[in-house]
């Protein structure tokens, strides 16, 4: 019960503590930079038709893996999707959906105006494919 | 097989990520000046003290009493439409009105309300009126009363199993928003409650029904309580956690409910496929009870070994120190709860609840006017939402801290107290980092 009965002062334990916690916080700030930066996709459209998504699926899951392409809120997006199944895409939030087939690639063009992050998926196979951050 | 439309049945959008650095600053920082400062100011017990608060009149209680058995009766009127709106696989659009019922009015909306308002769940349990009404007919046909005094054994473990049960559903079994599963589960639960309250008497829900349990817990943070007179009283809001009885299995229910959601932000996070893949069907299920597993397992091991090198300065067993501060993890697990669930609530899924709740069978009804209801994705900004996640996540910690301190110095001066908790302090920021850095890669 008496151990440190002299109760020593907070404050050399603070100094401790806010050494500890900033080592945390570099490991773990260094550890996300690789990870975190953001999968951006290149821009291949031209400035007036907005952001434009080419995906590519195979066997309902994406060529490219599941990648998030961060567009900005009310940005027009088109997504052009191409597969070797016959599929739809399921836009989530937006609940969007996009027909393709083999041969068939499918195209969809909305406005991009609810913020957030949404998960795109194939309807029949249900993988996900890749996600919308709109901010 | 299965049906990818119904994947995602409750919540279509995700929150942004937040700014991590910035934030866990802000959250170390908060948290240690609070614990630095307690040990100036804090240096007598004073939440017990408080906790009784002042009476608000019987006239008040009274009134409540009148209004209990209408909000008795819709809540079971709620329950058996989910029940059956379930059952009979309605879907409109791709929103379920059963699975929003559990997971975002009962889960979400009840845990909150708890927590500002106090034990409404022991009105609103629709076990509790289906057994009541059932020992009452049991009355009429001369069956003699259960008795419904003291503690059946296992204590609040049953409540343990059943909150493991709907977090298996919620977080881990790969169709858990669909309807059979929904439907399944509620039944399963019902039979649960209500058969235990057959054979032991209503004391086994107050032991058993884990959203009870739980519930009642966070109520205890709540501003109103009644005590044993009926009388509503007004107490300074978390001194009632000073009142929470210390035991191994209440800390157990907090410890799962906090993994359980920790684990929830983690598989929403971009970490989750890079850890374990994608995957689907029951190799999902099991990739899920896994991870939870061994989220729930990691805090409640972070929370053993503060509570032993905090036993070690105070010569405490370590069960006896995880006893004592199991209260402290209350506001915690409600600042969780609101950080992860919070947009959910007030934004697709709240709203979406609402707009079924005039239309539960898709039949084209229009019951209370919400039918036609679209989603108001702007109802609150992104910004507003990051603000909220990330308060919820520092208040709830800091109040931990708080709640912790006023323990402590009930066997040690200020100063000591201070010193022996500095490793549960470390706890605390562990949790509030991991909190807010799985938000960051959401």
């Amino acid at each position: 019960m008496k151990s440190n009965a002299d109760g020593p002062s907070p404050l050399p334990v603070l100094a401790v503590f806010g050494l500890l916690f900033s080592l945390a916080l570099v490991a773990v700030a260094c550890g996300n930079d690789d990870a975190a930066a953001p999968p951006t996709p290149e821009p291949t459209a031209t400035p007036d038709v907005g952001t434009t998504i080419e995906l590519e699926v195979a066997g309902g899951k994406s060529v490219d893996g599941v990648r998030r392409h961060q567009i900005e809120a009310r940005e027009t997006v088109t997504i052009t999707v191409s597969g070797d199944t016959t599929d739809e895409l399921h836009i989530h939030g937006y609940d969007l959906i996009v027909r393709f087939a083999p041969g068939q690639p499918g195209t969809i063009t909305f406005e991009a105006d609810i913020p957030g992050i949404f998960e795109v998926e194939t309807h029949h196979r249900g993988d996900l494919v890749m996600e919308l951050e709109v901010r | 097989m299965l049906n990818p439309v119904l994947a995602h049945g409750v919540g279509s959008r995700g929150d942004l990520p937040l700014p991590f650095t910035l934030f866990a600053v802000g959250a170390g920082i908060a948290l240690m000046a609070t614990f630095a400062s307690l040990s100036f100011f804090w240096h007598q017990p004073r939440l017990a003290a408080a906790a009784s608060g002042r009476s608000l009149g019987m006239a008040f209680g009274r009134m409540l009493d009148a209004a209990a058995v209408p909000a008795r009766l819709a809540s079971l009127a709620l329950f058996v439409l989910a029940v059956a709106s379930s059952v009979s696989g309605a879907e409109i659009g791709s929103q379920r009105f059963g699975p929003l019922t559990v997971y975002v009015a009962l889960w979400v909306g009840m845990a909150m309300v708890s927590a500002v308002f106090g034990d409404v769940w022991r009105v609103l349990n629709p076990f509790e009126t289906i057994a009541a009404a059932i020992e009452w007919t049991a009355g009429k046909l001369g069956l003699p009363p259960l008795d419904d005094t003291g503690e059946i054994r296992g204590g609040y473990w049953p409540a343990v199993v059943a909150l493991a049960w709907f977090l298996f559903f919620e977080l881990c079994y790969h169709d858990g928003t669909t309807n059979s599963a929904v439907g399944g589960a509620m039944i399963a639960y019902t039979v649960g409650m209500v058969g235990g309250s057959a054979v032991y008497g209503r004391r086994w829900l107050r032991q058993a029904d884990g959203f009870g349990v739980l519930f009642s817990l966070l109520a205890t943070m709540a501003p109103l309580y009644r005590d044993d007179t009926g009388a509503v009283r007004l107490r300074p809001p978390l001194s009632g956690l000073a009142t929470i009885v210390p035991r191994i299995d209440l800390l157990a229910v907090l410890l799962l409910v906090l993994g359980g959601t920790t684990f929830d932000s983690l598989a929403g996070s971009t970490l989750w496929p890079d850890l374990v893949g994608y995957h689907r069907g029951w190799s999902a299920t099991v990739v899920n009870t896994a991870g939870m597993a061994v989220v729930v397992a990691f805090m409640a091991l972070l929370y053993y070994l503060g509570s032993q090198a905090v036993g070690r300065f105070t010569d405490q067993a370590p069960e006896e120190v995880a006893r004592n501060f199991a209260h402290s993890l209350v506001p915690i697990v409600l600042g969780y709860t609101v950080a992860h669930y919070f947009s959910l609530l007030v934004i697709d899924g709240g709203q979406n609840f609402l707009r079924l709740l005039s239309n539960p069978f898709d039949r084209g009804s229009n019951w209370f006017g919400t039918a036609d209801w679209s989603i108001n994705f702007f109802l609150v900004s992104t910004d507003a939402i990051a603000w909220v996640q990330f308060l919820a996540i520092v208040v709830g910690h800091i109040a931990a801290v708080l709640v912790a301190h006023d323990r402590a110095v009930e066997t040690a001066d200020a100063s000591e107290a201070t010193w022996a908790q500095r490793p549960m302090l470390i706890v605390m920021v562990f949790y509030s980092v991991v909190g807010l850095w799985l938000l960051q890669r959401a």
